[in-house]
């Protein structure tokens, strides 16, 4: 199992958002956590990636390793990425500076040497086509002047460049429009692979007609309390979670 | 009846500053009574031999003048000899012999009418230093490097220098001085600088001093038509420093660059005190001042332009910004514009903060420590007034030294 969550629970100033969360994905799956505004869903991503500010307790597993003491920073070392819903504006620090500094902390951290700057440029150039970033973008200060779908292709780029086995994709398709989410989930595609795993957050149905998942869970108030597979996410859509989770509640 | 005389005379109706004086109410040496008893009670500042020589931070092919304690240190140095128009000599000496001055240009020209306390002071000493003289239309071939090296014999020592700067219409010089002291001493440093007609000086001082030592520092430039003045200050280092740097443009047409990069250390003050006097008609400055204020430290920012009259399409812009690496860092940046003149354009701005602790998770999140994230974002701040700099290894020196000293004020700033 390459990601393993057992009963956690984060609050933040004494309120509790995650209620005992459990998740488990193998390597190589893709799973998707659907649920309704305020459910937690970006908390839990958050806590997964190591972010300030929560009070936790349960378990966070990443390839058999407890993780929940990590620094974020060593989180992403050892191969676990968060994609932002909201991507952050780093001014003056210019993407490719940034990308080659995370890139080879990353590199140093798994033993493997640093990248130089003629490989690591054409490393760029490889991974910006998988989302169809112009070099221009590239020579910009991270995320300074992006547009909304700009900026959303840029944390799939960067995850293309930090060859992550575990990649958290929060909220990617909010603000695309449907170009830019064909453009970004073909990117995401591209980078699935045997050995990486995904967990896509999301509000609708539609990023996973093109980001198709093994597993789909619902989070309601701090819980996973539906799995199922890719036609849970077609009934959510259809019916509601209010419905859904009627009828769960009375076949079961 | 000599300069010295006269600034002897001038502290008779001078006080010593202390918080109850605007300029002063942020930086005051209260001991300097102290100091200044062990100087006039029969131990004169002793000049040691030199028995090291840092290295100097450019690779450049320069002039080097070594300074210890004020004096030129000739065998040390690399002197531009007679031919090249340019003269670098004790002040002693240019004073002595007859080459030497015209009565605009003589000691004190400047600061018995503009220096502070502390200028009048190291006046009234007989404050031995440089005299340097570009002659008219002689453009300096190479970088005039000034190594000065403090270096003093007891606590409390105050080392006054004196440094008399000429350059003669059409005359330009790149100028970069390295200043060095460490103990429990003082530096008290007062130039006075002279611009004619046309001229161009590029001045550079990197401040490295040691943490507990102390510095009060005050350059007077006056500028003649169509001068140009550019300097920048690099302060990194020192326990309490008190830079003053007072531009008079007489000439029209004058233009005026000021550049500072202020990075005080944990518990440190620096204080920059610009004053840039427009007295004549279309004239010209461009202020920028970076600070970055570890735990602890504080950064003072007084920029002061004053627009006489006469001095019709002025344009004066200045511009200060502080980061605060710790909640306990302290900036005080006080614009202060006094504009008698009607058709000018004179524009000033202010900025304080701390970095984003969202941007810091980003990075974070990707991989850089917490240091990482932070300096990168320093850095950042500071780019383009780095690259604004005049000379690759100038700017380099001053890249790396920033990145170096940063590294280590973010590990005590965490």
């Amino acid at each position: 199992m390459l990601l393993e969550i057992e009963n956690l629970r984060a609050s933040i100033e004494g309120k509790e958002i995650l209620k005992g969360v459990n998740l488990s994905v193998p390597a190589g799956e893709v799973h998707a956590i659907m649920g309704p505004n305020g459910s937690g869903k970006s908390t839990l991503s958050s806590v997964i990636a190591g972010k300030d500010g929560y009070e936790t307790s349960g378990s966070i597993r990443f390839d058999g390793q407890e993780i929940s003491d990590w620094e974020p920073e060593i989180r992403a070392r050892e191969g676990m990425f968060l994609a932002f819903q909201y991507p952050v504006e780093l001014p003056g620090v210019g993407l490719s500076s940034f990308l080659r500094a995370c890139v080879n902390e990353r590199r140093k951290h798994i033993g493997q040497s640093e990248l130089d700057a003629s490989s690591f440029l054409a490393l760029m150039r490889e991974k910006a086509a998988l989302v169809e970033l112009s070099q221009d973008l590239i020579r910009r200060p991270v995320n300074q002047g992006f547009s909304g779908g700009e900026k959303k292709r840029n944390e799939i780029f960067q995850m293309a460049m930090l060859d992550p086995r575990m990649a958290i994709l929060d909220e990617t398709d909010s603000g695309l429009d449907i170009d830019a989410l064909r453009i970004v989930a073909e990117g995401v595609n591209k980078l699935r692979n045997p050995q990486r795993s995904l967990l896509v957050i999301t509000h609708y149905q539609r990023l996973l007609e093109y980001i198709v998942p093994d597993r789909v869970h619902v989070l309601i108030d701090g819980a996973i309390v539906m799995s199922g597979d890719r036609t849970l996410a077609l009934a959510l859509e259809e019916k509601g979670y209010d419905l859904v989770r009627a009828e769960q509640e009375v076949s079961s | 009846m000599s300069y010295s005389d006269q600034a002897a005379g001038n502290l008779l109706n001078h006080k010593l500053p202390d918080y109850r004086d605007e300029d002063w109410k942020y930086t005051h040496y209260s001991g300097f009574e102290h100091y200044k008893k062990l100087q006039t009670s029969g131990n004169p500042i002793a000049h040691p031999p030199l028995a090291r020589r840092s290295t100097t931070p450019f690779h450049e092919d320069a002039w080097i003048a070594v300074v210890v304690n004020g004096i030129l240190q000739a065998n040390l140095s690399n002197l531009p000899n007679h031919s090249t128009g340019i003269r670098v000599a004790k002040l002693s000496e240019a004073i002595s012999d007859d080459s030497g001055l015209e009565p605009g240009y003589s000691p004190g020209a400047l600061a018995l009418a503009k220096g502070h306390y502390y200028s009048q002071w190291a006046m009234a000493q007989g404050a031995e230093g440089l005299f340097i003289r570009v002659n008219s239309g002689i453009v300096a071939e190479k970088h005039l490097l000034i190594h000065t090296i403090n270096d003093i014999q007891q606590p409390q020592q105050v080392l006054p220098t004196h440094h008399l700067i000429v350059l003669e219409s059409n005359a330009a010089l790149t100028l970069s001085e390295t200043q060095e002291g460490s103990g429990e001493g003082m530096s008290l440093s007062l130039q006075e600088i002279h611009l004619s007609n046309q001229a161009r000086l590029e001045h550079s001082q990197l401040q490295l001093w040691g943490n507990e030592f102390e510095c009060i520092q005050q350059v007077l430039v006056a500028q003649q038509t169509e001068s140009h003045y550019a300097h920048f200050a690099y302060c990194g280092g020192g326990a309490k420093v008190r830079n003053q740097l007072t531009v008079m443009q007489e000439g029209q047409l004058a233009l005026t660059e000021l550049t500072g990069l202020v990075l005080p250390g944990v518990g440190k003050h620096v204080d920059n005190q610009t004053l840039i006097h427009h007295q004549s008609p279309h004239t010209s400055s461009r202020q920028r001042y970076r600070s970055l204020v570890a735990r602890e430290g504080t950064s003072v920012f007084n920029g002061k332009v004053y627009v006489n009259p006469g001095a019709q399409k002025t344009d004066a812009y200045q511009h200060h910004a502080s980061l605060l690496m710790h909640e306990t860092a302290v900036s005080n940046a006080k614009p202060e514009l006094e504009i008698y003149a009607d058709d000018v354009k004179c524009s000033h701005g202010a900025t304080a903060g701390m970095l984003d602790a969202g941007e810091i998770h980003y990075m974070r999140s990707r991989g850089l420590s917490e240091v990482q994230a932070r300096m990168m974002l320093q850095e950042a701040f500071v780019r383009d007034l780095l690259d604004s700099l005049p000379g690759e290894s100038l700017r380099l020196w001053c890249h790396n030294h920033c990145s170096d000293r940063l590294n280590v004020l973010n590990q005590l700033s965490i």
